[in-house]
């Protein structure tokens, strides 16, 4: 309830001229709510006049009016009620719930729209959504609330950004995130935005909603409008800590001692004799996930001050966050200062200005993961249990490492030379030990503590967002507003790393430093007209207007790389400025600019209520780095209709409202693009200066000789490219029923994306070996759905929200040159994804595992008699134990063509719960969300790296003479068979549902609060991210995967989510 | 708003912005300067896509697709199946999508969009500058045509740069005819910029063998002319080369340099594309995407199945072998100790194994290293007969120094004069003999012609040519031009009878092979021995009808443009 107080925040009364005058009496009395607690900040309106107050913290209100008036008493988010003062002094009044919000307000570009005459898919979400939640940015914040919505939590390392994707995947390339504007201004990215000081977000799903937004809103439109301050009554003042304590939620199941000792006996290696060569002492036995994280604390405060008047309002809030995350040690950590400053003012009747902004330092650090080499995460998986954390003493050292130490590593001879002691490559930890590598295996991490130990890299910078605005009102009806966005960053990146010897795999041989420094300049200018009319039952509104926008960007970055680049390497060298001019140096440069032009209307038409049409079109054009002068332009139209049936007197006169109480269709066509592919003059071909060179002379035999520079052109023209088109149809049907209690959404859409680009070979004879051309489409389907029940029994309100998408996404055509577009590969793994017709996007492509054979099974003739080699002997197919994989081309032999579809990364389902419960001044939040009909794809098991820790459930899982109804083969039989290891049997279920948060808070009682002038206060504990479940035995589920859209699925060992136990208080002044 | 509505207006302008580093097509090709820049690439696109085309890394098509073809080799390696993209065009078990059939094709014609670059641009240049580089590229362009004309038969003419949606058609008719005038068109194209070309200013001018010269449009116009049977023409195109003073056969001493780092440039050479050890180049910044290196880390000795290597050798991965028939009608001809014999085929027992030097060797005897476990064949040498390749066997001191900028030979001398002895054979000119004498007294031959014939020619032809992608190119042309299909005969069963070679001092095998008995007891001293393997028993060898031409590229080429008809058989 307090927080749909802060709701009044947005509530505009219109200004009415005085023109009455009658006898004044003073009235009194108090507004409560239907629960009989007092309702502060309750608007009251001496009807026909500006004569009103406000009630005060105990919902207390004194006003003169004359005393033949009606008193409005209005509060955003209850129904609003008239009281005729009749002469009375004294009137109290109970105001009740608006529970369906019905009149509320969302913003769709450009413009607002009342939620009832929507007819595109817009999905909305309010600050109460977004309230107390542990998730430090924006996008991460819807993730589960809404239906249709994708939030990709990549990573659970501090700062890592959550990835949107709004009615599924589609394009082949990485540019499928949706569009971020952020109070009108166009952002890269709103992970600068705490969710503290949103105040709502919109989500344009179907491309008709989307389409004012043209070629940037192919992959959907999120809106955001941070919170602006009261206008009514004393401003007040907000504090808000949150202190959160994380830790790893789930440990990967890979195996310890025992069990790795097992393993390797079951795989048929020596694993005894190598114990006892490498004088193994029968106890280590190393946990490394258990070593390298460690509980961490977040600490989150943010102070907001906000006031207003009538004609003018401001908002200031400041924010900090300091997350250390949970791998040991203050290698990864996000820390964030921000502030967010908004305010307007009404100078004239006719004049408004504003500015909103946003000021942000950032500075990161993060750990290697994700990645199949140099990964501190990779290495706490695959590191084996029979190494230590560190090694005693010299005596302990592998023999590289021993060698090394005593200057007999010939790859260092240089070094030495240049004056450093072999002893000085070995790591040591802070406290003087020597951290220990495998003496089984040269991984390519050594040890996830020297991979930490050497991580130097820090990333910082400095963002100014905002825009400044005018809105004027020459006359009735009719708004012309001017738009500045802007949006200025710094940002710097330091690196620094040394030669370093671990093993014959982890290693560097030169010192390597880099810096760099970028800066960017973005700015937008829009203008567009506003017009609403209404004649009677008809309702008209018209926009028009343009948009221009220009973003510069200049980078430098240097870098030393070399066997002596400083001439001391103390911390305080390790800068540019003191590399030596015998380093090798490396630097780049090359300011950016990049410019867009718009014009884009919308007319929008209703009647009565009940019929409600709307079209928007858009002209985009793009400078001449994405499409040439005669093909810049692009045109996006869209068309949709609403129709309230339940405003039709047929539901009106014969079904009650307390069963029926709203119910609209909707239904829309949109095109959209996405303008993200095309960039750097991809459809010209221009010279590649001095790119090739040939020399005439024998150079080598003394002979005279001219090296000549070659130039020629870098490609193959296509000046027909364009962007990729998507066209969508939604249906939609919002309801409700029960006097408000229950509400449905549902939608189904069909998007398809069209002209793809995707690179092929054009024919031989051309000379060129590949060009880009729009060559493929994609269609995504899906229903959104969602689900809402609220009541209020007694003291006890509840709610129960839930929503679902389910998403079906296939390639539908592909050029025809191109059978499939494979992704890049793996050490071992012969797993790829692909990107093929017939099959979801970048699906993992891989071997099928028919069956395990069950006893020897011989080579058969056609004619069924066995086949026989040159000895007479039959000949083995399979022994007992043995996958057997699918042979798909039939030739007898499983190669690369034998590969199929065998999962996809891209969920089939994501939902959402939401479980909200008052009890007096206790509240109660549940909520969580998942996914399912996805798969996750570990790279866990390296077929090269038999002493490589992996996964227990191989162990677990494999055929033995004693188990032979196991689901994996014979470890023996496919320790060495990349084939295995890139198929179906290495196939995870991705399903998972996350707890994310479960919360319980009480708000203090006013009364007591008020002795020390505070007006509210609450105190809450949350434990966020604590359950997770799923059957994936590696660590956390959600992100399993790489970033890259090419790889989605794929596990590499990521940074996972923490667990999260939050305390919390918030205290208004 | 009326500043809305002005800055509107001028918005549009601000779309344009120039591209940065680079500069329009329009700009470029228009200066002397523009021309030799556009030739330089035209170069490099020739070198690197006669080196690695396509970016082919492990073997040189080049090399591989015109050599291993032939009635004189074997596809070998550690076993059977070992490099089997060489087991597949050895074999003739390729088809239309093998790789190196694929990568070849492309790389041909990606030089020929490189040489139409130039030619496009300044076909109308005036400067002589402008002519000479427009007259090389035309000489690049028919080279390249004519060498798909050989191993295609009649593949489309590309006399301009092409559009991105061009579909090409098989040339002419896609006939015999029509072969044979492709072929004259490559001649007349290369005698048509005669007068524009440079020549090569002495037979000491090395820089004048990195650069299409006179002397090299010649050779073009004598090979093609030969190729399409018209001895005549042929003779007029070679008859100034095989006289000028600017070329000269090295003496017998020399014979292997021309195909080493030492003999870059030398006085045989016509043309070879440069690779340059420039320090303003780095390794792999367009060095490495010229050579050969990994060709010749294939073609290099197994040494690591022997006991020990010859000092002076690169060792490798045993990919070529030397057919045992080849080596003995070359010791039958040659005689043993002929020069060309010594520099072209070494024979394991006893050169390889007693006569090169070993690091091993200090104060041995013979009677040593007959007993010594530091030599020999430790487990066997697959697809190797008794002799083993040395002519374009790296060696060592030019691999352990520079492997990676021996530079790419396209003709040389001796061929120019077997092309005009075969041309006056045919003609009953008494004029080849001398070039065929030369030929052999050079070598070192047991064998001088008295008399002109085309057999002698031929002969001498399949010797001195050993390894330079003549021998299934002449197979092919003397089928229908002598209309002999007995030429085939030694490729017939090639795949079948593939030796092994072993060494009883090491290896007493059991194996059942072809010729030989199994051997159980080993030796005392290195008795080395082959044995025949049946490694194939499927569909191998040449078919007639078929393998005259390869097959136009299955998905690059047939799958993509329905213009194009494949060539018979496949």
């Amino acid at each position: 309830m307090n927080l749909m107080k802060k709701l009044t925040g947005i509530l505009l009364l219109a200004v009415l001229p005085v023109c009455a005058f009658a006898q004044n009496v003073t009235v009194k009395g108090q507004v409560k709510d239907d629960a009989g607690e007092p309702l502060m900040l309750v608007n009251i309106l001496e009807l026909g006049t500006s004569n009103g107050t406000v009630t005060d913290l105990d919902g207390n209100y004194t006003l003169t009016v004359a005393s033949n008036s009606t008193l409005q008493f209005s509060f955003m988010g209850y129904q609003s009620r008239d009281e005729a003062v009749n002469g009375r002094t004294t009137i109290n009044v109970t105001l009740s719930e608006d529970a369906e919000l019905i009149d509320e307000v969302v913003v769709i570009g450009y413009g607002t729209q009342r939620k009832s005459d929507l007819s595109g898919a817009v999905a909305s979400i309010r600050a109460t959504d977004l309230k107390d939640r542990s998730v430090t940015n924006a996008a991460a914040a819807i993730q589960g609330k809404v239906s249709g919505i994708q939030v990709l939590n990549y990573s659970g390392a501090p700062g890592q950004g959550s990835q949107i994707r709004v009615r599924g995947y589609s394009s082949n390339s990485g540019n499928i995130g949706p569009l971020l504007i952020v109070d009108g201004l166009q952002v890269d990215n709103i992970q600068y935005l705490d969710p503290s000081m949103i105040e709502s977000m919109e989500i344009l799903k179907d491309a008709a909603s989307a389409a004012i937004y043209g070629a940037r809103a192919g992959n959907g439109v999120v809106l955001i409008t941070t919170k602006r301050g009261s206008d009514k009554g004393m401003g007040n003042i907000t504090y808000d800590f949150k202190l959160t304590h994380q830790s790893l939620a789930k440990k990967p199941g890979v195996m310890n001692r025992e069990q790795f000792i097992e393993f390797k006996k079951m795989q048929g290696y020596d694993i005894d004799s190598e114990l006892a060569n490498n004088g193994d002492d029968g106890k280590i036995d190393t946990d490394w996930a258990s070593e390298l994280f460690e509980p961490s604390y977040v600490k989150q405060h943010s102070l907001t001050f906000q006031g207003g008047n009538q004609q003018g309002r401001f908002f200031m809030s400041l924010n900090y966050l300091n997350n250390n995350g949970i791998v040991v040690g203050d290698k990864d950590v996000y820390k964030r200062i921000s502030a967010q400053i908004n305010a307007d003012y009404k100078i004239k009747n006719w004049l408004s200005i504003g500015t909103n902004n946003s000021i942000e330092r950032w500075e990161t650090r993060s750990v290697s993961h994700m990645s199949e080499t140099s990964s501190v995460l990779m290495a706490a998986i695959q590191n084996d249990p029979l190494t230590p954390i560190y090694f005693k003493d010299k005596s302990e050292f592998t023999q590289g490492m021993t060698d090394t130490y005593n200057n007999l590593n010939p790859e260092f001879a240089d070094l030495k030379a240049n004056g450093l002691d072999g002893s000085e490559l070995i790591m040591k930890a802070e406290d003087g030990r020597y951290y220990a590598v495998s003496k089984y295996v040269d991984n390519d991490h050594g040890s996830p503590f020297i991979q930490l130990a050497r991580n130097n890299q820090t990333q910082s910078g400095v963002s100014v967002r905002g825009t400044a605005f005018l809105d004027f009102n020459p006359i009735k009806d009719l708004i012309f507003t001017s738009r500045l966005g802007y949006r200025i960053s710094f940002s710097n990146n330091h690196n620094y790393s040394d030669p370093f010897y671990a093993n014959p795999m982890s290693k560097a041989v030169e010192y390597s430093l880099s810096a760099s420094a970028n800066t960017g300049l973005y700015y937008q200018w829009e203008n567009f007209f506003n017009y609403n009319k209404t004649i009677g039952r008809n309702t008209v509104s018209a926009m028009a207007g343009m948009s221009f926008i220009e973003n510069r960007s200049d980078n430098v970055n240097g870098s030393a790389t070399g066997k002596s680049i400083l001439p001391d390497y103390a911390e305080n060298f390790r800068f540019l400025s003191f590399v030596t001019t015998s380093a090798n140096k490396s630097f780049g440069n090359a300011p950016g600019v990049s410019t867009s032009l718009a014009y884009f209307g919308r007319l929008v038409y209703s009647y009565d209520n009940r019929y409600n049409v709307q079209a928007n079109f858009r002209a985009d054009a793009f400078d001449s780095s994405k499409l040439s002068a005669q093909n810049r332009w692009g045109y996006f139209p869209s068309f949709s209709a609403a129709w309230t049936i339940s405003n039709e007197s047929f539901i009106k006169d014969n079904i009650s409202r307390e069963a029926l109480s709203s119910l609209k269709l909707r239904a829309s066509w949109g095109r959209n693009g996405n303008v993200n592919v095309l960039n750097n003059y991809a459809y010209s071909t221009s010279i590649s200066k001095g790119s090739n060179w040939y020399e005439y002379g024998i150079d080598h035999n003394g002979a005279d000789y001219e090296l000549v520079y070659g130039s020629k052109p870098s490609g193959l023209a296509n000046p027909s490219l364009k962007w990729e088109t998507s066209d969508q149809i939604d249906i939609g049907l919002d309801a409700r029923f029960l006097g408000d209690r229950l509400s449905v959404s549902v939608d189904w859409y069909k998007k398809l994306t069209k002209d793809l680009l995707v690179s092929i070979n054009p024919v031989p004879e051309i000379g060129v070996a590949s060009t880009t051309v729009n060559g493929g489409d994609i269609l995504n389907k899906g229903f959104d759905v969602e689900l809402g029940w609220r009541d209020r029994v007694g003291d006890l309100g509840y709610s129960v929200n839930t929503n679902f998408s389910t998403l079906k996404n296939e390639v539908t055509y592909l050029d025809p040159t191109i059978s499939r577009i494979l992704s890049g590969g793996y050490y071992v793994s012969q797993i790829r994804t692909a990107f093929e017709v017939g099959n979801p996007i970048w699906y993992m492509y891989g071997y099928k595992m028919d069956r395990i054979a069950q006893e020897t099974e011989y080579k058969k003739n056609a004619d069924g008699s066995f086949a026989l080699d040159g000895g007479g002997n039959k000949i083995v197919l399979y022994n007992a134990g043995d996958p057997v994989l699918h042979d798909f081309n039939g030739d007898g032999i499983i190669s690369e063509e034998d590969r199929t579809n065998i999962g996809q990364g891209m969920p089939k389902l994501t939902y959402g719960l939401t479980v909200s419960l008052d009890y007096k001044d206790f509240d109660f939040t549940l909520f969580g969300t998942g996914v399912a009909g996805n798969s996750i794809f570990p790279v866990l098991f390296r077929t090269d790296r038999p002493y490589n820790n992996t996964l227990d459930y191989y162990r677990a899982n494999s055929w033995t003479p004693e188990n032979t109804g196991a689901i994996l083969p014979n470890a023996a039989a496919v320790k060495n068979s990349p084939q295995f290891w890139a198929s179906d049997a290495n196939v995870f279920k991705g399903n998972f549902f996350k707890f994310k948060q479960i919360q319980l808070g009480y708000t203090l009682p006013k009364a007591m609060l008020r002795k020390v002038s505070i007006s509210n206060m609450r105190v809450y504990v949350s434990f966020d991210d604590f359950i997770t479940i799923t059957k994936y035995p590696g660590l956390d589920p959600e992100t399993a995967t790489t970033t890259s859209a090419q790889q989605l699925g794929i596990d590499l060992g990521t940074y996972p989510t923490s667990k999260k136990a939050v305390f919390g208080v918030n205290v208004t002044f | 708003m009326c500043a809305a509505v002005l800055f509107v207006s001028a918005c549009e302008d601000k779309l344009d912005i120039p591209q940065k580093g680079v500069i329009t097509y329009e700009d470029f090709y228009q200066t002397d300067d523009d021309a030799e820049s556009a030739l330089a690439a035209a170069y490099d696109i020739f070198a690197q896509n006669i080196a690695r085309p396509q970016g082919e890394y492990i073997i040189c098509p080049y090399i591989a697709l015109f050599n291993l073809p032939g009635d004189d080799v074997y596809a070998a390696g550690e076993f059977y199946g070992d490099n089997d993209f060489a087991g597949q065009i050895n074999e003739f078990r390729f088809d239309a999508n093998t790789q190196l059939v694929t990568s070849m094709y492309k790389g041909f014609y990606q030089m020929i969009y490189g040489a139409n670059l130039v030619i496009d641009n300044f076909k109308d240049g005036t400067t002589a500058v402008q002519k000479r580089c427009v007259a090389e590229a035309r000489v690049m362009r028919a080279w390249a045509h004519m060498m798909l004309a050989i191993g295609w038969r009649c593949p489309p003419l590309v006399d301009q740069v092409l559009e991105g949606s061009a579909k090409p058609t098989n040339y002419g008719n896609n006939d015999h005819a029509s072969h044979l005038e492709l072929l004259k068109w490559c001649a007349d194209e290369a005698l048509a910029v005669m007068g524009d070309l440079r020549e090569r200013a002495s037979k000491n001018d090395t820089k004048g063998t990195t650069y299409i010269t006179k002397g090299f449009a010649q050779y073009v116009a004598g090979k093609a002319l030969i190729s399409a049977g018209d001895w005549t023409g042929a003779k007029a195109a070679l008859k100034p080369l095989v006289t000028s003073s600017k070329y000269e056969l090295v003496p017998g001493a020399r014979i292997r340099e021309t195909f080493h780092l030492s003999g870059e440039g030398n006085e045989e050479i016509i043309f070879a594309a440069n690779v340059c050890n420039n320090p303003a180049i780095s390794t792999w910044g367009g060095k490495m995407q010229k050579t050969i290196w990994m060709h010749m880390d294939i073609w290099g000795w197994r040494t690591d199945h022997m006991a020990g290597k010859p000092a002076s050798v690169q060792g490798g991965w045993g990919g070529l072998g030397v057919r045992q028939d080849f080596a003995d009608a070359f010791v039958a001809n040659d005689g043993y100790g002929s020069a060309r014999r010594q520099a072209w085929i070494k024979k394991f027992d006893p050169e390889i194994l007693y006569e090169m030097a070993y690091t091993t060797d200090g104060d041995m005897t013979l009677d040593e290293k007959k007993k010594s476990a530091d030599r020999g064949i430790k487990s066997y040498l697959y697809g190797q007969s008794e002799y083993l390749m040395y002519k374009r066997l790296a060696d060592a001191d030019e691999y352990a120094d520079n492997p990676h900028t021996l530079n790419s030979l396209v003709a040389r001398l001796a061929e120019a004069y077997l092309l005009y002895a075969e041309a006056c054979a045919r003609t009953n000119d008494n004029d080849g003999l001398q070039y065929l004498n030369a030929i052999q007294n050079r070598a070192g031959s047991q064998t001088v012609s008295g008399t002109l014939t085309l057999d002698a020619v031929k002969t001498e032809k399949r010797f001195e040519m050993f390894l330079e992608g003549c021998r299934f190119p002449d197979l092919v042309r003397w089928s229908w031009q002598d209309n002999d299909k007995t030429v085939f005969n030694g490729l017939i069963n090639s795949g079948k009878n593939v030796p092994q070679l072993y060494d009883q001092f090491f290896q007493a095998t059991d194996d059942k092979g072809v010729s030989n008995q199994p051997r159980t007891t080993k030796t005392d001293t290195h008795v080395i021995y082959v044995v025949m393997q049946q490694p194939n028993q499927g569909e191998v060898g040449f078919k007639a009808g078929k393998h005259e031409y390869f097959p136009y590229p299955g998905a690059a080429v047939m799958a993509i443009n329905p213009n194009m008809k494949q060539n018979p058989g496949w």
